[in-house]
């Protein structure tokens, strides 16, 4: 049996030659803000792989976070793991529109789906999944919109790109197209592996804090919350004056909302606007009651999360987990800490992941959030 | 405001049913709860069988479940 392997380095030709194959089946790489993603794909493209990869701000490999802007971490995946695999992109450029982005997204699946023979309806729960890549330039929700409409039971993971924290170029490189793209791989596992994909975010709800949401000026812009001006009806939940708000409100205070069974789906606030509302990272419906929730430190919720794997033989796992937890981390110095808590979890597991301007699971999108899928033995 | 005990309980149990039968249930439950949470903005961990729910939360349920994600199109409520 061939093994799947991962490999970082500044050079994307070391990483193919140290993780490829005669039986490689799919490809991921993630790579730092000084990678130009023309000159990656012409060194990918001779050796003829089915990848996918994007831009970020900080990535895991296993035993270590690397949060330099020159290196690129690569997995690759047997076909002994992978029985098929189909990637395709969607231009996600800021010129389309959201409709166009979904209905593109909503075709190129079932086409994927098509050429594997997958049902998008019934697909099989345990072996048949997707993972998305997505631009951070714009916004996931009519990408995955796209998807929940092709095939609401077909399960995915992943996050959109990133880069320098002025945030004017990221990128997503794929076999079938690059650039201002959205890429996913829909993947059919062997019969000796199964998958799990799911999420870990770590907030305390903050009782008595519904903010509803009752004005919007757009999709990522709150303008009333609680029929109040949004900035004074999120000071008066989380118990500040309105000139003590400042970005580390904003991370230490978030919104989410809750379907059921202790899941959260959070949105974060990104900054103020110009006069009393707020701007978010996600977007917000008309009428959503936000919970408030306040940041803990990651530890202990990314090992609960992580004993789902317990008594599973992993073979492989891959974290889209928010820039916002890295960034975290790093306040709280606790870079090393949390990336010895997925040693300790998956010892001697093939890890892979990046820091995420936004990350996907089952057609959400939501912020400070790890969504992870990993790969084990039937 | 009018409410109807327990109907988007009764709801969510109806789509279930449409949808949920067979291999890995709680997983396919769990994405028709994120769904229609997504698109009504609602916490459903507040309605249950005892819950009064009022007529417009309801009827942002009904819409989301017939719609383009969900598809249940033919989907009448009945108490």
């Amino acid at each position: 049996m061939s093994e799947i392997k991962t490999f970082a380095s500044n050079n994307i030709e070391e990483i193919i030659a140290a993780i490829k194959t005669q039986n490689t089946s799919l490809m991921i790489f993630f790579y730092g803000a000084d990678n130009d993603y023309k000159q990656l794909e012409s060194k990918i493209a001779p050796h003829n792989i089915t990848y996918l990869g994007c831009m970020d701000a900080g990535r895991l490999i296993s035993g270590k976070y690397l949060l330099d802007e020159k290196s690129i971490v690569g997995l690759s995946f047997p076909k002994d793991v992978i029985e098929d695999v189909v990637v395709d992109a969607v231009d996600m450029s800021a010129q389309r529109t959201n409709d166009a982005i979904c209905d593109d997204s909503h075709d190129k699946l079932v086409k994927a789906a098509e050429r594997m023979g997958i049902v998008l309806a019934r697909p099989d729960m345990e072996r048949e999944f997707a993972i998305n890549l997505l631009c951070g330039l714009n916004s996931a929700n009519a990408f995955l919109a796209g998807q929940s409409r092709a095939g609401l039971m077909l399960q995915t993971a992943g996050g959109s790109s990133g880069g320098k924290t002025d945030f004017k170029v990221t990128n997503v490189i794929s076999s079938a197209v690059s650039g201002n793209v959205g890429a996913f791989a829909l993947i059919r596992l062997t019969k000796d592996y199964k998958f799990l994909l799911d999420r870990i975010s770590s907030f305390d709800k903050v009782e008595n804090t519904i903010l509803n949401v009752t004005k919007l000026a757009g999709p990522r812009h709150i303008v009333e919350l609680n029929n109040k001006p949004a900035a004074q009806a999120y000071c008066e939940a989380v118990g500040i004056k309105a000139d003590e708000l400042n970005t580390d409100t904003f991370a230490n205070y978030t919104l989410g909302i809750e379907p059921g069974d202790e899941e959260r789906l959070i949105t974060s606030i990104m900054t103020k606007d110009d006069d009393s509302g707020l701007l978010t990272y996600n977007d917000v419906v008309l009428g959503t009651q936000f919970q408030l929730y306040k940041a803990k430190s990651q530890k202990q919720d990314r090992a609960r999360g992580l004993e789902k794997l317990k008594g599973k033989s992993v073979v492989a796992f891959v974290s889209f987990d928010c820039i916002l937890c890295y960034l975290a981390r790093n306040t709280l110095h606790e870079v090393q800490a949390i990336a010895e808590v997925y040693e300790r979890a998956l010892p001697e597991v093939p890890k892979l992941g990046f820091g995420t301007f936004s990350e996907n699971i089952c057609g959400a999108n939501v912020n400070q959030t790890e969504t992870f899928l990993a790969l084990y033995k039937a | 405001m009018e409410t109807r005990k327990g109907a988007i309980n009764k709801i969510l149990h109806d789509v279930y049913d449409a949808l949920c039968n067979g291999q890995s249930d709680e997983m396919k439950k769990r994405i028709v709860r994120v769904q229609i949470s997504l698109k009504t903005g609602l916490n459903l961990n507040g309605y249950t069988p005892q819950s009064e729910d009022s007529e417009a939360d309801i009827k942002k349920v009904l819409g989301v479940i017939k719609g383009p994600e969900i598809g249940l199109k033919d989907y009448t409520y009945k108490p």
